[in-house]
């Protein structure tokens, strides 16, 4: 489902150059459970980015459902990205401004989705995470646990194919990083894609596979026994 | 969707208070000024455009072109042309001539001097003005009919119907005439040329005959008749236009060395055109019109210029949400949409603000555009919105348009930003980025031109107020005797007034351009030099504290110096001013001493006697600074003088003003005193250049305003951005002055490129502007590091107390914000 050949990333300054990814060639499948390790500055938020088409990669091709996306434009990326992906971050990124509700209809508002549809959605989705009570609060009113609770909300609102969540625990304490791990676990098992990063070995522990990158290459992939 | 995004814009802006207010007023202080100033200009435009019919009305007037002279412009015209013209041209339905007296009016007990004109009964026919009473169009067909406002109804009769009263006019000594109030019309707008307050018919028998009457065998225009003519329905002014010169060489016999000129205006062209002799009202350069209102752009561009950068400085800390609405799926038209709708918001409500603000300042702004003398009517600039919906149509739409384009620059670059960028919060706030900087400059940039173009007029303006008049115009008060010269007993009696320290008279104003003139030249001269000639007091210079350039002033020990009009052989002397020594030819001052004139005088008039230039005086403007001093030669003839100046010494100027109007009463004219301060005649000839100083003053005030708050709001988001820049500076030694300097000197650089833009483009400007003065003051070059220097202190002081407030800050709160 997500092919990646060879794919290179290079940030560039006016002085600096920098190889975060160098001929990454991996393939995931539809329905797995991926955890992506690696020390700092190994390249796997870059990789969980072009994974998710927020950026675009320097060299190499990345197949999605079929569809080469390589050279596709940042309009036609959206279109992609809006039908099937969805985002857990590590600093969680809500929107301050908006409601846990409010926030988690983000994700619906530019899918055409109508209004009375979308408050169902919202309302499951809270429902789902165990944050409903919360649904009007505002997230500097809630616990670290908590927000990370509505981002994972937001982002399974859209029924993506593919959840790429990048550190999401990394800044929580162990019971609400094992809250929020159970979560996505259970997303896994119920068959969408998720791809994780993270440095914990416990939390990789729960993918089917754990892939290793050093240096912006992929340095070893590892099966969980069956 | 849309209330996804009201509810993260409002809540944004609530949370962001200090800088929304900073954003939003100084939006609707842009908006307020540049509104004020629209209509302002409408208002210039609109002279006389309302009345019915007012499209084939047309005044008629008369210039007079010398070569190598500038031309001679009246606002009037001789009494006989509008006869000659309805003679010549059918498509004149009718005419009407109006001409102006003073006498005193009276009813019972009291009494005023008053502005009586006099008109032809067809000018309220042909100028329906809205009437409260009775029939203006009918009112003058009776001789002793009169037509007033409602200001003088209130006046002399109070809450009484006026209609078919009586009132006196004292026109000449002891002579009363009565006349009945026949119409009574509303009190006329600030934009009409006119501005009579009580309309007598020139059917009656009293009529100021020198206006009306015609004279075939005249080979001198009569110029007291304001004309006016109304054409048939349809027709158009073109042949008039094209054959006036004809008709001009028709009628009136051609005078050497002067080409007269016909000028046909319509009446709403009026108050536009170039102000001429016996002018009813000042007029409005229309370079001045659109001065201001580029400078109303200015300021629009000013606010909008803070609106963008504050927007953009902003929306860098929503820079996370992009980044979420991105991954969510937002295109990057729904986020042009959402930052462009805020834009709106913030417009819109602005705009409302600058509504509130437009209304309660409108009183005030009238006061700020108005004479302030009951002879000039007041400003009437007005917004009523409500009444007309296309001007709050087109004000919505503006608004709209602003919004769109003031957000336009944010949304842009927002939605642009790549999700990982934005998520990772990479990107430039405003400020830093090149855009950023360049409205920065930019603002500095009209900010110091403004700062140049409002002390360059205030400077010319005090210098035709003050040091260009060449006389001291100190506390004098000029009363005027309009049957008879001021007797000696008169001058006396003044004189010897506690708080008066001085008195003089002369046949017209100190600046007066109404002089008699005749053709004079050097002894061995054949061409004659037209020369103006004033008739003064022995102390007139002294008066007005003018000293000769060469040779003596006037002294009763010198038996030439009087002029005897009973015996025009005796020896006379004269003084002469600067002008008339270069057309005479002389080559100083102290050439012309002792020198003889002689009088090209007509083949019917005897030859005088002897003139000799006794002394040369300087230059002072007879008309205003915008116009060449014309040669002049003074004669001293003390029993024909009926304009008194009295010089007051500033202390208890009521009992000394009482003490005047006693003298008055006794030894005056039985009419009403009529008297004024000269300050008020300067008011009025330069009431333009007064006006703009105060609207520019003002725009300059609120352009100042603006870029403080702009600064300010600017001051706030650049420490927000540095915060843990200024952290790490602390935790390595910095003091807090250092830190000081940092932030300060940021907002220093931008006014060095703003004064390179400034500097020339405002030199050029004011330059082209003093142009328009025959007598000005030079540029000033060290006004453009002032202005420079007042800018940066002005950004200094708005952004230093913030600045100061970040650097004390303890740096570990700087670097846990990170």
């Amino acid at each position: 489902m997500l092919t990646l050949d060879r794919i290179g990333k290079v940030y560039r300054t006016t002085e600096v150059e920098t190889q975060a990814l160098n001929e990454v060639s991996l393939q995931i499948d539809a329905g797995e459970f991926v955890a992506v390790m690696g020390p700092s500055g190994c390249g796997k938020s870059t990789l969980l980015n072009i994974l998710g088409l927020l950026d675009t990669p320097s060299a190499g091709t990345y197949e999605i459902f079929g569809e080469n996306v390589s050279a596709y434009s940042e309009a036609q990326l959206t279109t992609v990205r809006r039908a099937a992906i969805g985002f857990v971050f590590q600093s969680f990124n809500l929107i301050d401004d908006l409601t846990v509700e409010e926030n988690v209809e983000v994700a619906l508002l530019y899918r055409s989705v109508p209004a009375k549809e979308r408050r169902a959605r919202v309302a499951e989705a809270l429902e789902r995470v165990g944050i409903a009570h919360r649904a009007r609060h505002l997230p500097q009113q809630l616990s670290g646990g908590q927000q990370q609770r509505v981002a994972v909300a937001r982002a399974l609102v859209s029924a993506p194919k593919v959840i790429l969540a990048d550190e999401p625990t990394g800044n929580l304490d162990t019971a609400n990083g094992n809250a929020v791990m159970e979560l996505l676990f259970n997303v896994a098992k119920a068959g969408t894609t998720v791809v994780m990063v993270t440095h914990s070995l416990t939390y990789a522990a729960l993918a089917a596979r754990t892939i290793k990158l050093l240096d912006g290459r992929v340095v070893s992939e590892t099966l969980l026994a069956a | 969707m849309f209330r996804n995004y009201l509810a993260a814009a409002l809540r944004n802006l609530a949370r962001n208070k200090l800088v929304s207010c900073i954003n939003v007023a100084g939006l609707a202080l842009g908006f307020a000024a540049a509104l004020l100033i629209g209509l302002y200009l409408r208002y210039e435009l609109s002279f006389d455009d309302s009345l019915p019919g007012e499209r084939q009305v047309y005044r008629i007037s008369l210039t007079f072109e010398r070569a190598g002279k500038a031309a001679e412009v009246w606002d009037t015209a001789d009494p006989s042309v509008a006869a000659f013209l309805r003679l010549d041209y059918p498509e004149i339905a009718m005419s009407a001539r109006i001409g102006d007296t003073w006498p005193s009016v009276r009813r019972g007990d009291v009494a005023f001097p008053e502005q009586v004109f006099f008109a032809e009964p067809d000018f309220f026919r042909m100028l329906p003005f809205p009437t409260i009473a009775g029939n203006p169009a009918t009112a003058l067909d009776a001789p002793d009919g009169l037509v007033i406002t409602r200001t003088i109804a209130r006046r002399y009769f109070g809450d009484e119907d006026p209609l078919g009263k009586s009132l006196q006019l004292r026109l000449q000594q002891d002579i009363d005439v009565p006349v009945r109030v026949l119409a009574v019309i509303e009190d006329l707008p600030g934009n009409t040329h006119f501005n009579f307050r009580m309309v007598a018919s020139t059917n009656a028998s009293f009529a100021p005959k020198q206006y009306f009457a015609t004279d075939d065998q005249t080979n001198t225009f009569e110029l007291g008749a304001h004309t006016y003519i109304r054409l048939r329905d349809g027709a158009t002014a073109e042949r008039i236009k094209a054959d006036a010169k004809s008709f001009l060489e028709r009628h009136y016999p051609s005078a050497p060395g002067i080409t007269p000129r016909l000028d046909i205006l319509p009446i709403s062209s009026v108050h536009l055109s170039p102000s001429g002799r016996s002018a009813l009202s000042p007029t409005m350069n229309p370079r001045t019109l659109w001065t201001l209102g580029l400078v109303g752009l200015l300021v629009v561009l000013l606010a909008a210029i803070n609106f963008v950068n504050l927007m953009t400085a902003r929306a860098a800390q929503r820079v996370i949400e992009v980044g979420v609405r991105k991954s969510a799926g937002a295109r990057r038209i729904d986020l042009i949409a959402q930052f462009l709708g805020e834009a709106c918001v913030y417009v819109l409500v602005a705009g409302l603000l600058a509504t509130a603000m437009v209304e309660l300042a409108l009183p005030a702004f009238n006061v700020l555009l108005s004479f302030g003398d009951e002879l000039h009517q007041a400003a009437t600039v007005s917004f009523q919105y409500w009444r007309e919906p296309k001007l709050a149509a087109a004000l919505l739409l503006a608004g709209l348009l602003l919004g769109i384009l003031a957000g336009a620059y944010p949304a842009f670059v927002m939605s642009a930003m790549r999700p990982a960028a934005a998520l990772q919060r990479r990107i430039a706030a405003s400020g830093s980025s090149p855009v950023g900087r360049m409205l920065v400059v930019v603002q500095l940039a009209i900010l110091i031109a403004l700062l140049v173009a409002t002390a360059v007029i205030h400077r010319q303006t005090a210098y035709a107020m003050g040091e260009g008049l060449r006389i001291d115009r100190e506390q004098v008060v000029l009363l005027s005797f309009a049957e008879q010269p001021a007797s000696s007993a008169f001058m006396d009696a003044i004189a010897h007034i506690p708080g008066v320290r001085d008195v003089t008279a002369a046949t017209g104003w100190p600046t007066n351009s109404d002089l008699s003139a005749g053709n004079f030249g050097r002894v061995a001269d054949v061409q004659p030099v037209r020369l103006q000639v004033p008739t003064i007091d022995f102390n007139f210079f002294e008066f007005y504290h003018l000293k000769p350039l060469a040779g003596r002033l006037p002294s009763r020990a010198h038996g030439t110096d009087l002029f005897v009009f009973e015996n025009l052989k005796r020896p006379l002397s004269v003084w002469v001013n600067e002008s008339a020594i270069r057309a005479l030819g002389f080559s100083s001052p102290a050439a012309a001493i002792g020198e003889q004139l002689k009088s090209f005088y007509g083949p019917s008039a005897e030859p005088p006697g002897t003139i000799t230039i006794a002394g040369v005086v300087p230059d002072f403007p007879v008309d205003s600074v915008r116009t060449q001093i014309e040669p002049a030669m003074y004669v001293v003839a003390p029993a024909y003088l009926n304009l008194v100046s009295i010089r007051l010494d500033g202390k208890q100027m009521p009992e000394a003003l009482a003490a005047v109007d006693d003298v008055w009463k006794r030894l005056g004219e039985p009419r009403a005193i009529s008297r004024w301060f000269l300050d008020q005649y300067y008011h009025r000839l330069y009431f333009d250049i007064i006006q703009q100083r105060r609207v520019l003053g003002a725009l300059c005030g609120v352009a100042v305003i603006l870029a403080c708050l702009g600064l300010f709001g600017l001051s706030i988001y650049t420490a927000q951005r540095r915060t843990k820049e200024i952290g790490v500076r602390k935790v390595l030694g910095a003091s807090t002055s250092d830190v000081m300097r940092l932030l300060l000197w940021a907002f220093s650089k931008p006014v060095f490129w703003a004064s390179a833009i400034a500097w020339p483009v405002s030199a050029w400007i004011m330059n082209r502007w003093l142009e328009g003065f025959v007598y000005r003051v030079p540029l000033g070059w060290w006004l453009l590091p002032t202005a420079s220097l007042t800018a940066l202190i002005i950004a200094l002081m708005t952004v230093s107390a913030h600045s100061y407030a970040v650097a004390r800050q303890q740096p570990v709160g700087a670097l846990r914000y990170e």
